[in-house]
């Protein structure tokens, strides 16, 4: 592919002076927006293809929504889900409990069940019970649930029509993900603009990532929230930080951490890296050199501290939800660092020779690499043993050229090497969260919680693997080999659909 | 310097075509190999299901030895179906019969028997006749002829009053689990009408609009990543 910017890569008008909105929105390559769209579209799909309430605590969810738009105000946690009447009626007839974690069973085949569904869902409208999802979710901050209280009331009619434009809005989310995945590997490989392509468009076609957008699932802004967070952290390692940027840096960290309390395990990195750049800035260790980044770091705090504050005083909620969830640590379990540390090192490798292996012998490949190239549904909807073997293949052969195009520029990764380190620290930091919590859980239930979707805010780091893998196939082969991984990603995509579609209607 | 500029932006637009050219053969193998991928997909032949009584695989219900004949109530037999698919073990290759009776009148729709049931543990039983529309049933199995050691344990899951299947009138404390299926394998292709039409079941929008958007909706991802990916080449 030639080297240089293309029309579609670069900005659609002059860089205008300032950071105004509109200035910044036309600055976005038009092949940016047709990334996102790409992303948009292939969600929606995902979000018709998928029964209803089949994405992961999607009913949970949706009860949270649906509370807080007939409330004012978010749910207090409680021992159990309770559900309105009419979802309570639309979850029995779809056959929720029969269906979810059992692959062998099935939904609404028959013109007696829907039938009976519509007209139940026609019958029972009453929505201000329930509890809204009070066990699952109860406990998170409210913004996404917020987002979504406008599709719940702009849809009006049945549970179903609610949910499926509340599914649209988070398909929307999808596209901001792959945006700003876009924008961050704008950041990343600026000498390289069709990576970016490459690199967006595998991110807008992973299966997961799709399936998990098209449902109702806090996740989907989290995903977003965290791609801007990378691209506004690349830009500032790359181009310096700035009042603006730290203002926009500290929202993306502050939405995050309205939406989805594993968001808390982005922080470390987010502050290590806006301190690591203000010093880099500085050029000494002096107190002028945090100051961007406590900016930075006030935007990302305030609105949660703010929140709390409302948790505590209106709303009559613990000031961090987590601390009434499984995820608390409270005197029923005895967490120590040393079982922590070897439960984190089993979450994400293998256990080593006289380690406890409370997960099982490989629990890394269930949980990431199945998870990653496929569990849908209830985590029950899973493709035959061979083909997560032969998924192996393009997965070493992506590492491989992604190292190849690394040792090829070893100078250049010389030289930014704050950069790896900042990216290294953000990805183990929420690693690290993710596994902790999942020990938490662990010591109390005995059970893995495990799932791919978890480790989806770092996908914009699988978007830069993708573009780098182009890249490493050298410049004769590039275009091959970055055209080979958007035709395999939507291979991957399509098949995907389709075991969906085989586990729930053949 | 000017021959220079004109020479280097010559060589850059011939790069650039090159890639072009580059990445549209890689997208039309590609799509060629999808396009073949999907097609040996769709055509494999199988057994397709008409519907199940969501029973789960808990337990055995009943172990059918010489004139034992489970009956269980509440059942729905989907149009279109031409066999019933038990789950449980035989011993000593038993045979099965089931029926299907009317829910409301008690008159027999379909009967079925079996061949011997070998290791597999599913057994399937043909019915006669199809089942033409959807009917409310009430389903007992029972060994066609009971010879002596010969047994069928049937699974399914604890259900108590109503729920629960019957022999001799007496409750089993359980149901078994029964799938329903159409009667010689067919391709997806040929499943599709019955496939798009499940899809248009419990959602928003109803009928085949579900199937069709969703189909339009992925041809406007591949065409949009593909065109986006030559123009950026």
């Amino acid at each position: 592919m030639a080297a240089g910017a293309h029309e579609l890569t670069r900005a659609r008008v002059a860089a205008p002076q300032g950071g105004r909105p509109r200035g910044l929105l036309a600055r976005v390559p038009l092949a940016a927006w047709a990334c996102a769209l790409v992303a948009i579209l292939n969600a929606a799909a995902w979000s018709l293809l998928t029964p209803p309430f089949a994405v992961p605590d999607e009913q949970s969810h949706y009860a949270y929504a649906e509370y807080l738009a007939e409330h004012g105000r978010p749910p207090v946690p409680a021992a159990e889900d309770l559900y309105s009447a009419s979802q309570t009626v639309a979850l029995r007839d779809l056959r929720f409990e029969a269906t979810r974690f059992v692959p062998a069973n099935v939904g609404v085949w028959t013109a007696f069940e829907q039938a009976r569904l519509q007209a139940d869902l026609r019958t029972h409208r009453e929505r201000a019970g329930g509890n809204g999802g009070a066990k699952a979710v109860g406990g998170e901050p409210p913004l996404y649930y917020a987002l979504q209280t406008i599709p719940y009331r702009l849809a009006g009619g049945t549970v179903l029509d609610r949910l499926a434009l509340m599914r649209l809005a988070s398909a929307l989310l999808a596209g901001v993900t792959v945006l700003f995945s876009f924008l961050f590997l704008r950041e990343l490989l600026p000498g390289v603009p069709w990576a970016w392509t490459v690199g967006a468009l595998g991110v807008a076609l992973q299966p997961l990532f799709a399936f998990v957008s098209g449902g109702v699932n806090s996740d989907a802004l989290l995903y977003a929230a965290a791609a801007a967070l990378l691209c506004g952290l690349a830009r500032a390692l790359r181009r310096g930080l700035t009042p603006a940027l730290a203002v926009a840096i500290g929202s993306a960290t502050a939405i995050a951490l309205l939406t989805k309390y594993n968001a808390l395990g982005l922080l470390p990195g987010v502050a290590l890296a806006l301190v690591a750049v203000g010093l880099r800035q500085e050029g000494a260790l002096r107190a002028r050199a945090l100051r961007l980044p406590a900016l930075a770091l006030a935007v990302a705090l305030a609105p949660m501290l703010l929140a709390m504050a409302l948790d505590v005083t209106l709303w009559h909620r613990p000031a961090i939800g987590a601390s009434s969830s499984e995820f608390a640590l409270r005197a029923d379990i005895r967490p120590t660092l040393l079982g922590g540390l070897s439960y984190a090192w089993q979450f994400y490798a293998i256990p080593l020779p006289g380690m406890e292996a409370p997960l099982g012998p490989l629990p890394f490949w269930e949980a990431w690499i199945e998870g990653f190239v496929g569990l849908f549904g209830w985590v029950e909807t899973e493709w035959r043993p061979w083909v997560y073997q032969l998924a192996l293949v393009p997965l070493a052969a992506v590492l491989a050229l992604a190292g190849r195009a690394l040792l090829a520029r070893r100078d250049a990764l010389r030289r930014r090497r704050l950069e790896l380190l900042v990216y290294a620290l953000l990805a183990g930091s929420f690693m690290l969260f993710v596994a902790g919590a999942s020990y938490v859980v662990h010591l109390r239930t005995h059970a893995n919680v495990a799932q791919a979707r978890y480790l989806l805010p770092l996908l914009p780091l699988w978007g830069a693997l993708l573009a780098l893998a182009a890249r490493g196939a050298g410049r004769r082969w590039a275009p091959v080999v970055g055209s080979a991984i958007v035709v395999l990603a939507l291979a991957h995509d399509v098949f995907a659909q389709l075991l969906v579609v085989s586990r729930y209607y053949a | 310097m000017r021959e220079s500029a004109a020479r280097d932006g010559g060589t850059h637009a011939a790069t650039r075509a090159s890639s072009r050219r580059a990445a549209i053969a890689t997208l039309a193998v590609g799509g060629l190999a999808l396009a073949l991928a999907l097609t040996l997909t769709l055509s494999r032949a199988s057994v397709r299901r008409t519907g199940t009584n969501d029973v789960t695989l808990a337990g055995v219900v009943e172990t059918l030895r010489g004139a034992h004949r489970l009956c269980q109530d509440g059942e729905l037999l989907p149009a279109g179906t031409a066999a019933v698919e038990l789950t449980g073990v035989g011993r000593r290759r038993p045979e099965l019969s089931v029926e299907a009776l009317d829910a409301a009148t008690g008159a027999p729709l379909a009967t079925g028997a079996s061949d011997a049931w070998r290791d597999d543990s599913r057994l399937t039983v043909r019915l006669h006749p199809a089942v033409g529309r959807e009917r409310a049933v009430r389903v007992c199995v029972a060994l066609r002829a009971p010879r002596a050691g010969t047994s069928a344990a049937l699974y399914g899951e604890p259900a108590a009053g109503a729920r629960s299947a019957t022999d001799a009138g007496q409750r089993l404390g359980g149901r078994i689990r029964l799938d329903y299926v159409r009667g010689a394998p067919s391709s997806w292709a040929s499943f599709a009408p019955t496939v798009l039409a499940r899809l248009g079941r419990a959602h928003a929008l109803s009928g085949s609009a579900v199937a069709l958007l969703a189909g339009l909706l992925m041809l406007l991802t591949t065409a949009l990543a593909a065109w986006l990916l030559v123009r950026t080449s």
